[in-house]
């Protein structure tokens, strides 16, 4: 059951592995924290857009190649994002937060069916594009070639984020509408743009962050729902509405699970939600999080 | 009230002309007693739980477990299930109930995903993966007569006892004063503080009893099927409760009851024809929450 045979290759394995996961729930987690922050609104579709990420890769692989992917899947998305927000979640803006939670975990549902319907029920094995499988021996160990590339893609995906957030009007007006709405709206500024953009975005980094893990993960209709709460837990113990809580909380949780496949595997699929019970009884703000956000 | 029961009584007789049979005149019975309690929490105390199908499927696997392992007599059984199940959400209550709105909702799906994953792995207990069988559901000795249950119809008449019995005491909690309160809490939460009511304390016994019904509901469910799988605890499925509350019309006495009738008949309906239910179930939840929020019973009432 609990296999303690850490060897160093097998340490600095998985904490590659780790971090590889890791950066994409940081990627998601900051897509999903921002929605939550700056609209109240708990996206449930922001597993199964991952999906259709990934499910993207499948269609446009054969025309395209795998690079294109990365760029078309999250702008059709982000796209797709809008639009539901702006026809379906916009109008329940007035309302108790819980139907608008409640609805996406509707369109949740629907869409993973979506799935169903157009790629069929079996999974797709995939595998990384040509230059990039492989392994890079270093004598002492061994790194997969694409999860390191996952890693250096997202981290510098991240600093561009962090500069449109810190540096960019856009960004800057985001940022501070999770801190306090009600004065971005008093400045002037139209609110529901403003979510409808926060939306897309989110929406594309979900989608960024399924397209990259494809080839590793393969595709399969659930595999929205499956994600969908490691990036809770992440943006609950990085703290809701927090850019760096999310990242730290990503790291956090890809390398622990990525340890627990190896140490203690059986545990592997619910240490997620344990880690969550922790965090929530203890200190629900988490890391980095705002006070009160959702009491 | 009487008139529902009468013609929950008759049911199974009417439900063949809508295409449905015995045995989903049952389900549907069995979720609107699941539907009942959640709905205390939820329609009336304002409390989301996306759990309660983790003292479902404790209440049924460990009701299942007893009598296969130890051969343990049905109304025990089924006791034994109940008392565990509401042990359970006992606990996880006084554990979480300090926690209120998002929070609470995501500790009750934390854990309830990890008796989705006890029930999975421990397959020497459970039978893992492959789910529990052989849930005995033969005669019960009732003192004077027995009563034979392996029949559908008159095992849906076992199930009718406990749906008058749940129905009721609903009604019995929601008139009384304890009722009044949870609803006051549900409308404004630190005024009933402020007010001088133990509003922790309420929610927890609110919590407690969602609990019991859910536990009732399952142990109903695994004798039904004869069979118990993991899939019964997930938060998936407590989702499902979620939309048969919704549906039906949270917060009413009869909502819940049409909400989990309605939900079950249409899975069931659609999956006739479609393998691809999840969509149009989600895309019906979809439109309740846009246009209907109050659900189809509270729709009714605004009409009146």
């Amino acid at each position: 059951m609990i296999s303690l045979n850490l060897s160093l290759p097998t340490i600095m394995n998985q904490l590659l592995n780790g971090f590889a996961l890791g950066t994409l729930l940081v990627l998601m987690a900051i897509g999903l924290t921002i929605i939550l922050g700056l609209m109240r609104v708990i996206n449930f579709t922001h597993g199964v857009i991952y999906a259709l990420g990934a499910y993207s890769v499948v269609t446009l692989f054969n025309y395209t190649g795998f690079w294109p992917c990365l760029i078309i899947g999250p702008i059709l998305l982000g796209l797709i994002g809008m639009g539901m927000e702006a026809t379906l979640i916009r109008p329940l803006y007035k309302r108790d937060p819980l139907h608008t939670m409640l609805l996406t975990f509707g369109l949740a549902l629907m869409i993973e069916d979506i799935i169903r319907m157009t790629w069929g029920d079996a999974p797709y094995p995939m595998s990384p594009p040509e230059f990039l499988s492989g392994i890079i021996d270093l004598k002492l160990f061994i790194f997969s070639k694409y999860r390191l590339f996952i890693i250096v893609f997202c981290s510098a995906l991240l600093i561009a984020l962090w500069f449109f957030f810190q540096k960019t009007p856009m960004g800057k007006t985001i940022l501070a509408g999770t801190f306090d709405r009600e004065m971005v709206i008093a400045l002037g500024i139209p609110i529901n743009l403003l979510f409808t953009i926060t939306f897309g975005i989110g929406s594309a980094l979900a989608a960024v962050a399924g397209v990259l893990n494809a080839p590793i993960q393969g595709v399969y209709p659930p595999m929205g729902t499956g994600i969908i709460m490691s990036c809770f837990v992440v943006v609950i113990i990085g703290g809701m509405g927090s850019f760096w809580g999310a990242v730290i909380g990503g790291l956090l949780v890809g390398v622990v699970v990525s340890f627990s496949v190896e140490v203690f595997s059986a545990m592997s699929d619910v240490i997620v939600f344990i880690l969550m019970a922790i965090v929530l009884l203890v200190r629900p703000r988490g890391i980095a999080g705002i006070e009160g956000l959702l009491e | 009230m009487v008139i529902l029961f009468a013609l929950v009584a008759v049911w199974p007789k009417i439900i063949p002309f809508i295409g449905g049979y015995t045995g989903l005149a049952i389900e549907m019975v069995i979720f609107a007693i699941f539907a009942l309690g959640f709905d205390l929490l939820l329609g009336y105390t304002g409390i989301l739980s996306f759990g309660q199908a983790a003292y479902f499927g404790l209440a049924a696997y460990t009701m299942g477990i007893v009598c296969i392992n130890f051969k343990v007599p049905i109304l025990l059984g089924m006791l034994i299930g109940i008392l565990i199940g509401t042990l359970a959400a006992v606990i996880i209550g006084l554990l979480i109930i300090r926690k209120t709105g998002i929070y609470f909702a995501m500790l009750t799906i934390a854990f309830g995903q990890m008796f989705f994953f006890i029930a999975s792995r421990w397959k020497s207990v459970t039978g893992g993966e492959d789910g529990l069988t052989g849930i005995p559901r033969d005669s019960i000795s009732l003192g004077l007569f027995n009563w034979n249950l392996k029949n559908d119809l008159s095992f849906f008449y076992f199930v009718f006892v406990f749906f008058v019995a749940a129905t009721l005491f609903k009604y019995w909690l929601v008139e009384s004063h304890f009722g009044q309160v949870l609803k006051t809490i549900r409308e404004n939460e630190k005024r009933a503080q402020v007010v001088g009511y133990n509003v922790r304390r309420y929610k927890l016994y609110s919590f407690i009893i969602s609990g019991v019904f859910a536990a009732v509901a399952g142990t109903l469910y695994g004798m039904f099927l004869r069979y118990i799988f993991p899939q019964t605890l997930d938060w998936v499925r407590s989702g499902n409760v979620v939309i048969m509350g919704l549906v039906g019309g949270l917060g009413t006495l009869f909502g819940p009851i049409l909400g989990a009738g309605v939900v079950t008949y249409l899975m069931n309906f659609i999956s006739y024809y479609t393998k691809y239910w999840q969509f149009f179930v989600g895309a019906i939840f979809i439109i309740f929450i846009l246009f209907f929020p109050r659900g189809i019973w509270g729709f009714v009432q605004k009409k009146r």
